[in-house]
């Protein structure tokens, strides 16, 4: 039950990030640096696949899944560190059109959409390995 | 235990896929009230009798004003303010960090001539700087101003930017783009003839153009 519960936080954690993004881009209408799509890249499919896992009931979806929140925080942090260290540039990932190195008010304060990402990623691995655990002592 | 499952996933879906719905359905009805905007000794092109005015607030490191400025303005050009049918202004605020250095070089330039200001603009958002000192940004942009050719003098805009003639200017800027818009500056806010558009789709603006242009006759 308890499993449940955890993937259920995780799947519903990926959906609101999922919406969140898709709110800044389609109503707010901000445009995405290359980063930015990597690390939509390892959320949007996490709310499929977390959503039939959990629909059908399939608790052993953490191999499939845990690799996705694990590459979206480390692209995050990364896009985290290209924003908030000044020296911080060792190659070049983003088009000129939008750069990845300026960091944007999102009307949070000094939280930034790579900040949601990586805390949101962190978040819905832990909830993975928590889901995980929780279904071996239970089983 | 199987249905309560799927009744889960179920409902909390239709409940994000509704609220999304809601938020993009109210976004889109209709526009605010027309405000009144004061663009005295802002850069401006377009004839003088043009029917609608557009007036657009950019920051110049804000990364939707540089997507704009390099993927819709030129089309606006083109179409609009070449062909007469509008006024377009460009408020300058300075929001982000070294912002204002950029902005204050701009308005040097503009103060001798507009069309030199809009393409110096288009030539920084074409490249925008990623120095990291304002030393570096001010040396760059000068650069930029030096091998775009714009028929300035460049001894009166070094003048210019070495005595911060428009610092208070860039101040002023922003402080009347948070009074505005409400206390929270959002880059790039058109005002179409007043009628305000946060961060608009080409679509969207130009939508607003001909629907004042139709209104106006």
């Amino acid at each position: 039950m308890k499993a449940q519960l955890y993937l259920y936080l995780a799947w519903t954690l990926a959906s609101l990030l999922t919406l969140g993004s898709f709110y800044m881009n389609f109503i707010e209408h901000k445009e995405p640096c290359t980063l930015c799509w990597y690390e939509r890249l390892c959320l949007f499919p996490l709310t499929i696949i977390l959503g039939v896992a959990l629909y059908q009931r399939f608790l052993g979806i953490f191999s499939y899944a845990i690799a996705f929140p694990i590459f979206g925080a480390a692209i995050s942090g990364f896009h985290i560190a290209l924003q908030e260290i000044p020296s911080f540039h060792p190659f070049k990932v983003c088009s000129s059109a939008v750069s990845c190195a300026l960091k944007e008010s999102i009307g949070l304060g000094w939280v930034s959409p790579p900040m949601l990402a990586c805390a949101g990623s962190i978040a819905i691995a832990l909830l993975l390995c928590l889901s995980r655990s929780s279904h071996r002592i239970h089983s | 235990m199987h249905l309560r499952s799927k009744v889960m996933v179920t409902f909390t879906a239709s409940l994000l896929l509704l609220i999304f719905a809601f938020l993009l359905f109210f976004h889109h009805t209709g526009y605010e009230k027309p405000i009144p905007i004061y663009t005295t000794g802002q850069p401006t092109l377009g004839g003088e009798t043009a029917k609608v005015h557009v007036v657009s607030f950019e920051d110049p490191k804000c990364n939707n004003c540089i997507a704009y400025h390099n993927q819709d303005y030129a089309k606006i050009y083109e179409h609009y303010i070449q062909t007469g049918l509008i006024r377009y202004t460009v408020y300058l605020v300075g929001e982000i960090p070294n912002s204002n250095i950029i902005g204050k070089i701009l308005l040097c330039v503009n103060a001798q001539s507009t069309p030199a200001f809009f393409t110096l603009l288009s030539a920084y958002y074409a490249n925008p700087s990623l120095a990291l000192t304002a030393e570096e940004l001010s040396s760059q942009l000068l650069q930029l101003a030096a091998d775009s050719q714009l028929n300035i003098n460049l001894e009166t805009l070094k003048n210019c930017v070495a005595h911060n003639t428009f610092e208070n200017q860039m101040v002023e800027n922003t402080n009347y783009a948070r009074a505005i818009m409400g206390g929270v500056i959002k880059t790039p806010t058109l005002f179409v003839n007043g009628i305000r558009l946060v961060r608009p789709s080409y679509e969207e603006l130009t939508k607003l153009i001909d629907l004042e242009l139709k209104k106006k006759g």
